[in-house]
């Protein structure tokens, strides 16, 4: 066990991949020879040469597709989007056909490529630069989608999504970069579909993913403080596939859920979750599922108005007081 | 369009097993064919079509329990189509919902972090009934239903006066919550499943559930799924254990005379192919005692006790599949060669599952005959709300003092009484059996 920050360890299980398999290589804006926007990738260059850290034109649905093609003859290309608001433009590519040359071919054919970079907003990136898409790939069919929030679970997601044989949409904390944790040694790949419970409680579920997680955790330690309540925290960390069961077991203990996301109310992640606990655990639950997500805006630059944009400490307490109702604070 | 409804066979009935369909859907149907194949708590039978038209629709599948009065299939008339089932309420519900949607949206400007909609506002008052209905969240009804619990009962604490979980919590705590039984005729609350599951029917009489042990699953075992009628009965005679004090009285009848009339009657009605049985006997005298004791002819009620003044005798057949009791009327009035054909053909038809459901119930007293079988005595369980049963053993022969002192052969039976003590004590019990006794052994008095 080692104590290294979140891109310490997304960059310790690319560069130990590829010491592993020389299929593995990365592309991208600005990662070799700068080290990449985010250095996640510095110095990789030095160590494995321009011919697998490849730097790319600013051209996200060209050097996606060439990706794609070389996953397509058994490379296993990782692709950095500077940001995810990029991969808009390498989306034709992503959705049409990463996500679906598999079941084009009648599995003859396998894309084991990994598109990765920060999703999610807090760092006053602005309105264009601040997006979080895992509603948008989590619908379609043909992707992996998965959103770690802990340093040992991106190093052991990344491991995961490098060895699999499919399009897997990696959603980094892009602010989170700097957080530290405990991550295990060696070879420790996390599996896709399963969730985790990041903090166990018995009055209400919190559930959520990406840096909300954290936010939660600091809500249900609020709780605990300030009303006595015991909130469970549930980090899904994995969009599709979806572990509804872990979510789905633990309202049935708990009778009350908040589902908590950055991304816009309608149509998002936490209006999933909450439409599975009413179809999977109806008879268990004391009050409606509550979902907490962003203000209905483009995101805001100024810093007072991007945090009252994004969920807020104070708004999950509160919707986990109104499924336990008690006052409000 | 006509809907094919599952009948009401009894008023004990609230559901039925569709046995089996014998018209396919498509099928032409006139009026009074066969459609399927019924089973209820009681007997099977054949439902029939009550139009003609085209079997449009089969809604119920076969081996399925449908509540009575559900449409378990569509006959349709020229030109007719099948009805969406539940279309119009739930277009209706959706436009509600609708309606009830957010105001945020339009506020596209305001950096207020969008949450779920606050419900509807309201002080917590009162228990949030409107017409009947609760407002109680998912976990609570199912509390209810799981612990016979009366929402009325309980004020609710949530937003407009929502039952929520701690307030069930609290209420089964003081246990002032608990339903009433069927007793007072005050619905269950509505969510109570028509299958009653055991503890539901403890709890239900304020019993401690028994704990059922796990089968064992050891190797040369087998477990059976009980009948729909076993379930029956045994639900009505744990009932009728639980909540009838039983009390008994046995009583030994000298059957030589009743024998000798039997034997001398059954060579008179020789020609018309009439044969009177011991239990032709045994039910006539149980009738004619009755006379003197009318709380012995009675039903339990909810507001006291029913006596009746003619008896209805149910008499108790076995099946393969159980029991039934099919019921002769007014039993004291008619003659034993009358109760020896209605009995013979109650018990006929009783074992080919033909009873129809008047025929089974009502009855005042039952009495139940285990002669046959060669048990020397045994005791009934209570048919409720009846007041009575009467167990008939078998004749045995043996040695006894006659008039002179003198030992001479003669043939017993042993009958037992079984009375509900909150309607009968012990000495009309008996006095009653007794005069049973004394009419068998002197059966010039079952002319009277």
């Amino acid at each position: 066990m080692a104590t290294m920050t979140y891109r310490e360890a997304l960059k310790a299980a690319m560069s130990e991949e590829m010491e592993r398999d020389e299929s593995v290589v990365l592309m991208g804006e600005d990662i070799g020879v700068y080290g990449g926007t985010h250095l996640i990738t510095d110095g990789l260059i030095d160590r494995f040469g321009a011919k697998r850290v490849m730097d790319t034109p600013i051209a996200e649905g060209g050097f996606t597709g060439a990706a794609i093609g070389m996953a397509m003859m058994g490379m296993k290309p990782v692709v950095e989007m500077m940001t995810w608001n990029f991969s808009f433009l390498a989306s034709d590519q992503i959705i049409q056909n990463a996500a679906k040359l598999r079941y084009f071919s009648g599995g003859q054919v396998n894309v084991p490529l990994v598109v990765r970079g920060p999703n999610g907003g807090g760092v006053q990136l602005s309105a264009q630069h601040t997006h979080s898409l895992e509603n948008m790939y989590g619908h379609f069919p043909g992707l992996k989608v998965v959103s770690p929030v802990t340093p040992a679970d991106v190093k052991g997601m990344m491991l995961t999504a490098i060895r699999d044989p499919n399009p897997v949409i990696f959603l980094e904390a892009g602010a989170l970069y700097g957080t530290k944790g405990e991550v295990p040694d060696g070879d420790e790949g996390v599996e896709f579909g399963k969730a985790r419970i990041a903090r166990e409680g018995t009055d209400v579920t919190l559930i959520s993913y990406g840096r909300q997680v954290n936010l939660c955790l600091r809500v249900a330690d609020r709780l605990e403080e300030e009303d006595g309540v015991s909130a469970e925290v549930i980090d899904v960390r994995s969009i599709r596939p979806l572990d509804e069961e872990t979510f789905v077991e633990s309202v049935k203990k708990t009778h009350r859920a908040v589902a908590v996301q950055e991304q816009w109310r309608l149509f998002g992640v936490a209006s999933e979750v909450a439409s599975i606990i009413q179809e999977k655990a109806f008879d268990y639950l004391d009050a409606p599922v509550i979902r907490v997500s962003g203000a209905e805006v483009p995101a805001p630059y100024a810093r007072n108005l991007e945090i009252a944009a994004f969920p807020s400490e104070q708004q999950v307490a509160n919707a986990a007081r109104r499924t336990l109702y008690i006052e409000e604070k | 369009m006509p809907e094919v409804i599952m009948p009401k066979m009894g008023d004990a009935m609230e559901e039925g097993t569709l046995v089996k369909w014998l018209k396919s859907e498509g099928d032409e149907v006139s009026e009074g064919d066969p459609i399927a194949e019924i089973e209820t708590d009681k007997v099977t039978l054949e439902l029939e079509a009550e139009n003609a038209g085209t079997l449009a629709q089969l809604i119920a599948s076969e081996g399925q329990d449908i509540p009575v009065g559900d449409a378990i299939a569509f006959i349709a008339g020229e030109g007719e189509e099948v009805p969406e089932r539940n279309g119009g309420s739930e277009a209706q519900a959706g436009g509600e919902a609708e309606e009830g949607g957010d105001d945020e949206d339009g506020g596209g400007a305001q950096a207020q972090t969008a949450t779920e909609e606050r419900e509807a506002a309201g002080a917590p008052s009162g228990n949030g009934a409107a017409g009947g209905n609760f407002r109680a969240s998912p976990i609570v009804r199912r509390l209810a239903r799981e612990n016979n619990l009366d929402l009325s009962r309980i004020d609710g604490s949530g937003p407009a006066g929502r039952i929520v979980e701690r307030d069930v919590r609290a209420a089964m705590e003081r246990g002032d919550a608990q339903a009433d039984g069927q007793a007072d005729g005050q619905a269950a609350p509505a969510e109570a499943p028509a299958e009653a599951q055991p503890e539901q029917q403890a709890a239900q009489a304020g019993l401690q559930a028994p704990t059922l042990p796990e089968p064992t699953d050891a190797p040369g075992t087998q477990l059976v799924e009980p009948t729909r009628m076993q379930r029956v009965i045994a639900e009505r005679m744990t009932e009728a254990k639980q909540h009838v004090p039983h009390f008994y009285a046995t009583v030994e009848v000298k059957m030589d005379a009743a024998m000798a009339l039997r034997k001398q009657l059954n060579e008179q009605l020789e020609p018309e192919g009439l044969k009177l049985s011991v239990n032709d006997f045994v039910m006539k005298a149980v009738a004619v005692a009755l006379r003197n004791y009318p709380n012995l002819n009675a039903l339990y009620t909810s507001r006291g006790v029913e006596l009746h003044e003619k008896v209805d005798m149910a008499m108790a057949v076995a099946l393969d599949a159980g029991l039934i009791t099919p019921v002769i009327r007014d039993i004291g009035s008619k003659g034993l060669a009358t109760i020896s054909r209605e009995s013979k053909d109650l018990a006929a038809r009783a074992r080919d599952g033909k009873l129809k459901p008047e025929e089974y119930q009502g009855g005042t007293i039952t009495v139940s005959n285990m002669g046959m079988f060669g048990v020397e005595s045994f005791t009934a369980i209570i048919n409720p709300p009846q007041a009575a049963i009467v167990a008939v053993s078998s004749i045995a022969k043996r040695p006894d003092f006659d008039e002179s002192g003198e030992v001479a052969p003669a043939s017993f039976m042993k009958l037992t009484l079984s009375a509900d003590h909150r309607i009968a004590n012990g000495r009309d019990g008996a006095l009653y059996m007794s005069e049973v006794k004394r009419v068998l052994e002197n059966p010039v008095m079952l002319m009277v």
